[in-house]
């Protein structure tokens, strides 16, 4: 009665099969399937085929689990006891049915398996996303570079050519060609720092900056623009703002600047303010709040989330403004720095954008960033080695040089030829391109710091990747200054005088 | 029953095992995926070089390690069939020393392995990532050299006759 009840519990059914050593049935309680008693177990169904090897040995007992039986168009998940007999007994063999056990093991191991397929095709999809996604950014600072170089080498031509006696008109051309250069120079640089923050080589810099600097140089950008289209432009920095500032100088004005593009572009009347107010001030800490408003055309705003929104606004207008609206957003949010707008149609819009930064508070005027560019004559002449690989970018260099007279120059293709010269000839400086063929600049640099005789000459690094790690890099092997190309003649002085320590008295 | 022999087809869960064997028995597909639960056996028998053979096909559970798999039902094993799905490189990142574990633990058994699902792949793209030889490129979907495994696995079996 108890074994009953345990049995119909268990839902054990279980039916005895006897057979002789050549597999013939003897009998069958036929409990889970009729058998046919004159036939042999390999008729029942294949499985029992290789039972043929287990009965040939004596006293052999061997258990099948989940083992699936289909008979008379009727499925049986069963576990499966064999023994092969002995003297005393005959072969025979128990097979207990565990149907709706492994069905719902089944179930189970259909839903882990299935979820574990769809997982690993999500991932799989992540991963070829995130890879397209890299290449695409590694295709797109690699190109931005390349195109770097020529524009680097236009521009120092332009510069040049800006010095010959040129009729008005030519000079009119020329400023027109210049700006044009200079318009997709700063298109390229946004495509290249756009890819360097997708895979996360862009770094914010901290160095100390002179903030009136700053005002003035944006000043005198956009003074004269917004003249010409007959809008008033006003800057207004209380006094409470300390000048000296440790931050990024350069993402700084990036910012403000696509601003007042972004403004200059929507306002057709009226005036554009640029405005700063501290927002908070504890010990080193500061931050600033940055105001653009003007009295544009504005715009509706849809929806609550300031970025998303700002995000869109600049999709839907794809003309003329490049990327400078993305990357806003981006330095932004990499400076730790906060963004929010308003906007009313027809009436204008209002930008702030709050920044942090330190007191530089032992700082002394910055000299680049503070004094004016003055030409020094210089009455010993310097002996110069150029190292790089592009011809225009060697002209160019060569035209300043001479423009500007006291120097020597000697050029090298290549950072192997570059150490020939220096062993047969003393240079007072070398101008090192990071980025040749056959030997780059690293790799001369550390052969030139390392065991060269010269080995204390002045180097300058030139790059038109200006990514940090490249600059790192540079410093590391001890280069005494780094400029990043495309750069101006102005820039390019203000380091030979500060390598080759050329003082202003000397004029 | 002199020339009947016992094939299991190994290999991860989901890699087209059932798929293959379905294709070559009742040479049926479904794009459904139904999880195997121990193992479904079935037969067929085929003709090589006018030498008649039984297959007694196990298809065995999906198992992403292959001692996990129960000893007695690779008892008396003729031939293995190993199985892996090139979409997804989980199922044969271990293949070498899956393989080595068969081969060492049952010598007498011949071993083909196979790449199901080449439908769905860059054949090319595959043959860099997989540290091991593939015998057959299958698709059980389209039937593609679903037959042909067979037939070499009878052909290698003549060989020992």
């Amino acid at each position: 009665m108890i074994q009953k009840a345990i049995d119909r519990y268990l839902n054990n059914k279980v039916q005895t099969i006897q057979f002789n050593s050549d597999g013939k049935i003897i009998a069958s309680d036929d409990i889970l399937f009729p058998v046919n008693k004159e036939e042999t177990i390999y008729a029942i169904h294949p499985f029992f085929d290789f039972f043929q090897e287990i009965i040939t040995e004596k006293k052999r007992r061997e258990v099948f689990k989940m083992i699936l039986l289909e008979i008379n168009k009727k499925n049986l998940v069963v576990d499966i006891l064999v023994y092969s007999g002995s003297i005393k007994t005959k072969p025979y063999m128990l097979i207990f049915d565990k149907s709706s056990f492994y069905k719902e093991i089944q179930q189970i191991t259909q839903e882990k398996n299935e979820l574990f397929i769809s997982n690993f095709n999500e991932n799989q999809k992540n991963l070829e996303l995130n890879n397209e996604k890299k290449f695409k950014n590694k295709f797109l600072a690699s190109i931005s570079h390349d195109l770097k170089t020529p524009i680097t080498g236009v521009l120092g031509l332009l510069e040049l050519f800006k010095k010959e006696n040129l009729a008005y008109e030519q000079k009119e051309l020329l400023n027109t060609i210049s700006s044009t250069m200079v318009h997709m120079n700063r298109l390229v640089s946004d495509i290249f720092d756009l890819s360097k923050m997708e895979y996360g080589e862009f770094t914010i810099e901290m160095v100390s900056f002179d903030l009136d600097e700053l005002i003035k140089n944006i000043e005198r950008v956009y003074l004269e623009k917004f003249l010409l289209k007959n809008i008033e432009f006003q800057i207004k920095k209380p006094n409470n703002i300390p000048n000296y500032l440790i931050g990024d100088y350069n993402r700084v004005v990036q910012i403000l600047m696509n601003l007042l593009d972004n403004a200059y572009k929507y306002t057709n009347q009226g005036k554009v303010v640029l405005e700063m107010h501290l927002d908070f001030r504890r010990a080193k800490n500061i931050r600033i709040k940055f105001v653009v408003s003007d009295t544009g055309i504005g715009f509706e705003k849809d929806d609550n989330n300031q970025f998303e929104s700002f995000k869109k606004l600049h999709d839907e207008d794809i003309e003329g403004s490049g990327l400078g609206l993305s990357i806003v957003l981006r330095l932004i949010e990499l400076m730790k720095g906060t963004f929010l707008f308003n906007s009313k149609v027809n009436e204008g819009s209002t930008f702030e954008i709050t920044l942090p930064f330190e007191v530089d508070v032992n700082s002394q005027k910055n000299n680049f960033l503070k004094s004016k560019f003055s030409k020094v004559n210089i009455k010993n002449k310097y002996n110069i080695l150029i190292v790089d690989d592009n011809e225009i970018n060697q002209l160019v260099l060569m035209k300043l040089l001479v423009n500007h007279g006291g120097f020597y120059m000697d050029i090298a293709n290549n950072g192997e030829r570059a150490i020939e010269m220096i062993e047969k000839e003393n240079y007072d400086l070398i101008f090192m391109d990071l980025h040749m063929p056959k030997m780059n600049g690293f790799e001369a640099i550390e052969i030139i710091r390392e065991n060269t005789e010269n080995n204390k000459t002045n180097i300058i690094a030139l790059s038109a990747y200006d990514i940090a790690k490249d600059k790192e890099l540079a410093q590391k092997l001890k280069v005494d200054d780094y400029i990043v190309k495309p750069f101006s003649s102005e820039e390019l002085f203000t380091s030979i005088y500060k390598v080759l320590k050329i003082k202003k008295e000397a004029t | 029953m002199i020339n009947s022999k016992k094939i299991v087809l190994v290999g991860h869960f989901g890699v087209g095992k059932t798929s293959i064997v379905r294709r070559y028995v009742s040479n049926i597909f479904t794009t459904d995926y139904k999880v195997t639960i121990g193992v479904h056996i079935f037969k067929k028998e085929i003709e090589v070089n006018n030498n008649k053979l039984t297959f007694v096909i196990w298809d065995l559970e999906g198992k992403d390690d292959i001692e996990k798999v129960r000893v007695s039902h690779l008892l008396g094993t003729s031939g293995f069939i190993y199985i892996v799905d090139p979409t997804r490189n989980t199922t044969y990142v271990n293949i070498e020393s899956e393989v080595g574990y068969l081969k060492s633990n049952y010598p007498k058994a011949k071993l083909l392995t196979v790449a199901n699902k080449v439908d769905l792949i860059d054949k090319e793209a595959f043959l860099k990532d997989v540290s091991f030889p593939i015998d057959f490129f299958t698709s059980a979907k389209t039937g593609d050299n679903v037959e042909e495994i067979f037939n070499k696995m009878g052909l290698i079996f003549l060989k020992d006759l």
